[in-house]
């Protein structure tokens, strides 16, 4: 049973990593601890955010007991403010190609070139997202997909959605993960959430006979955590069912959040 | 679980994929009615309802079809196709079941509109686990039609 933090932790130099969140706390946890732990190791970390959730990161590293001073004076931080960056990337509502090439290409060859090994943070894609510009999010994973096919550099994404969320959800955040190559989970009690609603609404032993079956599927794009990979195998197989175990795993989730 | 029939399309021109695959369902469920076709016309036949598939009582409409990618005549790719520009076949489930693990094939079928894509494996247990989930899942859609039947 992954948590957020875990999976973070195991995935390796080639992976484009995405995760959708539904709480900034959630996403400071997360993408706060894929960072530190690069400057932790002594990589060099490019992070592309916005002001709001870079505040909160510089929280998180300070947790983990970086010294922001130092790696911002040694050039082992390099940040960019995620709008700006995305707007000098842009034009007719779509990322341009040699812009972003010319932009992040020698950022990235400037860190790889220091050596002691490269990561990445990113959250234009989502920028774009919440903007409902769907197919220019999708053209920049692209563009970074290219830039990193010939560097050893991983880049996380984050998206503010959820797997929980409404069935016209569904097909963007597919077309979101076929972008990349894993995906980091939400939360980590969504798991024992889903798996209780699936067994609340389908019995248990009908979950049982379908969790090999759903094991099995395989996704196109970003290898999927159990929860998740549950919730898309009933969206895409068994609709009418899917919206009764996802308002259940809601609920579940909602009552355990909730204060005592 | 009840004993709601249901029934699955195979469609599969490997004899021995055939076998294996019925077997399977026999030690999976009883209620299962499997039909199967042996390349992408007969399917496309089976599915409209014509040539020597006319009789629905003897052909009943499947509630799950699985299907292999590589088909004699029409590919399981233009199958699919073929399923999805239906508007009556757009809620059908369609499973492939490919012998190709290859991230290509993979895509281009959910692209194409799949709803899921499994690796044929050769291991008797592990394809009874996913055949009776297959089973069981027909099952449910077809209670699903029943119950919302007139």
């Amino acid at each position: 049973m992954p948590n957020p933090i875990e999976a973070v932790n195991a995935s390796g130099r080639h992976d484009h990593l995405v995760q959708f969140y539904s709480s900034p706390e959630t996403l400071a946890e997360t993408a706060g601890h894929f960072i530190s732990e690069g400057l932790r190791k002594g990589e060099t970390v490019v992070v592309i955010a916005t002001p709001g959730h870079s505040v909160q990161f510089d929280a998180a590293m300070a947790a983990a007991g970086i010294d922001l001073a130092a790696v911002r004076a040694n050039g082992r931080l390099v940040e960019f403010d995620a709008r700006r960056t995305l707007d000098s990337l842009m034009s007719e509502g779509q990322p341009v190609w040699h812009r972003f090439q010319s932009t992040i290409g020698p950022v990235l060859d400037k860190a790889v070139a220091r050596g002691g090994g490269v990561r990445a943070y990113g959250e234009m894609v989502d920028i774009l997202w919440q903007a409902g510009n769907l197919s220019a999010a999708i053209r920049l994973e692209g563009y970074w997909n290219q830039i990193l096919a010939k560097r050893r550099v991983p880049l996380f994404c984050a998206y503010r959605a959820s797997v929980l969320g409404e069935a016209s959800n569904h097909s963007p955040l597919q077309n979101i993960l076929i972008m990349h190559t894993q995906l980091i989970p939400g939360r980590g009690d969504l798991e024992a959430a889903v798996n209780r609603a699936i067994e609340e609404d389908l019995g248990v032993e009908r979950a049982s006979v379908l969790r090999p079956l759903i094991a099995a599927t395989q996704t196109a794009g970003a290898k999927l955590p159990w929860a998740e990979a549950a919730v898309f195998w009933l969206k895409n197989n068994l609709p009418d069912r899917a919206e009764r175990v996802i308002g259940r795993a809601r609920v579940i989730l909602g009552a355990e959040s909730a204060p005592a | 679980m009840n004993g709601q029939a249901f029934i699955i399309l195979l469609v599969e021109d490997d004899l021995n994929d055939q076998e294996l695959f019925k077997y399977a369902v026999g030690k999976s469920d009883t209620t299962a009615r499997l039909a199967v076709a042996c390349d992408g016309e007969e399917a496309i036949a089976y599915l409209a309802g014509t040539g020597v598939f006319a009789e629905r009582e003897r052909h009943p409409f499947p509630d799950l079809v699985v299907l292999d990618l590589n088909l004699p005549k029409v590919s399981g790719i233009d199958v699919v196709r073929w399923i999805r520009a239906q508007p009556a076949l757009k809620a059908l489930p369609v499973t492939i079941l490919s012998s190709s693990a290859e991230t290509t094939d993979v895509e281009t079928a959910y692209a194409a509109g799949a709803n899921s894509y499994l690796v044929k494996s050769s291991e008797l247990g592990i394809l009874t686990g996913i055949v009776r989930g297959l089973c069981e899942q027909a099952r449910i859609r077809a209670e699903f039609r029943g119950a919302e039947a007139p």
